[in-house]
């Protein structure tokens, strides 16, 4: 009578956790996340073939303030200037990487999301950001409705310093430098004081590109690679002059470092790439930045 | 007693099986939370596109709505492309064209998602406004009913309404501008049911002060004009009566409450300052009494003890920097020179038809330097109302103004 009951018990067991088994699968073919996608413009077009395609890059124009620091007033980019900063990005860094590094070189490493922002990220104090980098992996660039194009060194130093900063972050993160490089200023770095902390005196004659690059080697490392390549051989030069014979000295110590950094580990040689960059910025005037045709 | 245990046992795991078995349960809806949500994406949009004449936006900045508001036609074109008109552009043939799009962050959001010089005006940055004037161009969508999509602002919170345009922008948007126009030209006084009720405006902002049950009290409405008058922000309490929307009768000068009983009236100047700029010269003996001398004189020798400076011997009034749009009293003091200015609004005087009211608004450019000129200020101030003179009514060159209660304080202003 027992075994009875024991399996009467057992069999309703079976029935009670077997009963719900079978509508509970969800749906594969249904997903739970919607996008709404956006009707695709020409401008959406040419970022697909350019960007995305080729580099696996993705620019983003159209800002979604709602996501950003709500402490900020930020405005959108107009879409023509966005038009004209992505084909900026295309001729001055890009192509000019493409013509001195390997095969696959940007794809695998450039920086993967653009962000276009229209007006500068004010502070209360009359300062304001230039550009952010999230991770190496997201760049915004500000300002862009006050872009002109007929002004390079400004195009520099708002917007392509910053792009050629991040990225050479990407490079060090991913292989790291000797600590050679270290050792040169390791005594003068400033930290986070390095804001204030050159108040008339010169970083430079320490042997410091600008005085963010006294933060900490890293940012030594790339903000040297960052004027470097932004400067033609003249500028360059007349640039470091004031630095005196033991900055300058420094300096050359850095930059050897950085060059056969380059060189062997990616296979880049930096004076191709600054030539690359300067024949191209010579030539800015020549290009249509206007053009979003697919070729 | 075990066998009453495990048949009880059973039951109710016989029980619990035929339940749980039940797959007749009936769906709350026909749909997916994220089918619905496409659904009420794609529907807004819809919307928003089946306006022909577009859209009448009435926009309200800042958290505190301290600019008033201002209207706006955003006309939602095929392509995500949207055109946008505002009662602030000079030529209304020349929209502005730029981006749109309605999200989903929260609910359905109306997003204009890249630059327009019109939408993004109380939005864009500067050094010197670093949130700018605290405008909006992200908006959660509320509803839509009879043609009025509410909104609300993701950075204020403001409650906004988008109004489907029944006629066209360029008509709608000039009778808007004839009644700004016709409401700017004066100063405001007002009644509710018979009580009087003081008025100040400031940035499409009224300041009304009454007294009730020997109390004084002061209320702010932020305001927009309309096509028939204005409307307030929100619901306006005064005296016991709730106001909101105001029809302008120009024959009688007047807003008239559509609610309640209030009246805003039309105070006209005998002379609008606040087209030119006028020029009081201390210096030619004629043009001036010798109390303002005295005032002037005070606020010299205070000029120079603060800065070493020397105070110029005119000062500018009415419109006195039409870059900086500075209306009141701007100083220049030598070397430099420097210009420091204190707003001022010049009104009429209801009943008085050739008195000019002269109000303190606010410290404008560079004032926190020249605090010590107040005492130049508080004297036109203080002595206001004036009784004008005006040398061509159709042309006018030369104003006198002599104060009601001093006659000893007058002057006179030059274009």
């Amino acid at each position: 009578m027992n075994k009875i009951k024991y399996w009467l018990f057992v069999m309703v067991m079976v029935f009670v956790l077997s009963a719900c088994s079978e509508d509970d699968e969800p749906n594969p073919d249904e997903s739970v996340i919607s996008v709404e996608a956006a009707e695709k413009n020409d401008f959406d077009r040419y970022l697909e073939k350019t960007f995305v395609d080729t580099y696996n890059i993705s620019f983003q124009y159209k800002l979604q303030d709602i996501e950003s620091d709500m402490n900020y007033a930020l405005v959108p980019a107009s879409y023509e200037n966005s038009i004209k900063m992505a084909n900026l990005i295309k001729y001055l860094c890009l192509d000019a990487y493409e013509e001195v590094a390997p095969e696959g070189f940007l794809k695998k490493y450039f920086p993967k999301m653009f962000m276009m922002v229209g007006s500068a990220g004010w502070h209360n104090n009359g300062t304001y950001t230039l550009g952010t980098a999230e991770g190496g992996l997201k760049i915004t660039l500000y300002l862009i409705n006050d872009l002109d194009v007929t002004d390079v060194q400004t195009l520099y130093s708002h917007y392509f310093r910053t792009i050629f900063h991040e990225f050479s972050h990407i490079l060090h993160q991913t292989k790291d430098y000797t600590t050679d490089f270290d050792k040169i200023s390791v005594t003068d770095y400033v930290g986070d004081s390095w804001n204030d902390a050159w108040d008339g005196q010169s970083s430079l004659a320490r042997g410091f590109i600008s005085d963010y690059s006294s933060k900490e080697a890293n940012e030594d490392f790339v903000e040297l690679i960052a004027h470097y390549i932004t400067n033609t051989p003249e500028s360059w030069d007349a640039k470091i002059e004031p630095a005196g014979d033991t900055g300058k000295a420094i300096l050359a110590q850095k930059m050897a470092i950085i060059k056969s950094y380059l060189k062997e580990v990616w296979n880049i040689d930096i004076d191709a790439l600054r030539n690359a960059i300067q024949t191209r910025a010579e030539k800015l005037g020549e290009q249509d930045l206007d053009n979003i045709t697919i070729e | 007693m075990k066998k009453n245990i495990y048949i009880v046992l059973f039951g109710l795991l016989l029980s619990m099986g035929v339940v749980s078995c039940d797959n007749n349960t009936d769906l709350l809806f026909d749909e997916s939370a994220a089918q619905r949500k496409t659904t009420a994406i794609t529907e807004y949009n819809e919307a928003l596109k089946s306006a022909d004449q577009g859209w009448l936006f009435q926009y309200f900045p800042e958290e505190t709505q301290k600019y008033g508001g201002y209207n706006y036609v955003v006309k939602f074109n095929q392509h995500d492309s949207v055109t946008v008109w505002s009662e602030l552009m000079p030529d209304v043939t020349k929209p502005e064209i730029s981006f749109y799009d309605v999200i989903s962050y929260g609910g359905p959001v109306l997003t204009f998602n890249t630059y327009n010089p019109l939408m993004h005006y109380f939005a864009n940055p500067s050094a010197g406004e670093y949130l700018a004037k605290g405008g909006d161009y992200e908006f959660l969508i509320m509803s839509n009913e009879k043609d009025v999509m509410t909104v609300k602002g993701i950075k204020t919170g403001n409650t906004m309404h988008l109004i489907k345009m029944n006629e066209p922008v360029d008509v709608y948007l000039s009778k808007l501008k004839g009644n700004t126009d016709f409401i700017g030209q004066g100063s405001f006084d007002a009644n509710v049911d018979g009580t009087e009720v003081s008025v100040q405006e400031m940035n499409r902002n009224f300041t009304f002060s009454y007294s009730e049950n020997d109390e004084v009290k002061s209320v702010t409405a932020p305001y927009i004009v309309t096509e028939t008058g204005l409307s307030f922000y929100e619901p306006v309490e005064i005296l016991g009566q709730t106001f909101q929307d105001f029809t302008l009768d120009k024959a009688s000068y007047q807003l008239i409450s559509n609610e309640g009983d209030m009246k805003i009236i039309i105070v006209i100047p005998p002379i609008d300052l606040n087209q030119a700029t006028w020029y009081l010269d201390i210096s030619t003996e004629t043009d001036r009494s010798d109390a303002v001398l005295a005032g002037w004189q005070a606020a010299y020798d205070a000029n120079d003890q603060a800065w070493g400076e020397q105070l110029a011997s005119f000062i500018a009034m009415g419109e006195a920097s039409a870059t900086y749009g500075d209306y009141g009293m701007s100083f220049y003091s030598y070397p430099g020179p420097y210009r420091s200015h204190y707003n001022i609004a010049f009104g009429g005087v209801a009943g008085h038809s050739d008195y000019l009211d002269i109000i303190k608004l606010s410290a404008g450019f560079n004032w926190n330097w020249y605090t010590h000129l107040s005492v130049m200020v508080d004297l036109v101030v203080d002595n206001a109302p004036y009784i004008v003179e005006i040398d061509d009514p159709e042309a006018p060159m030369v104003v006198k103004l002599t104060s009601v209660a001093n006659s000893d304080v007058w002057f006179i202003l030059r274009k």
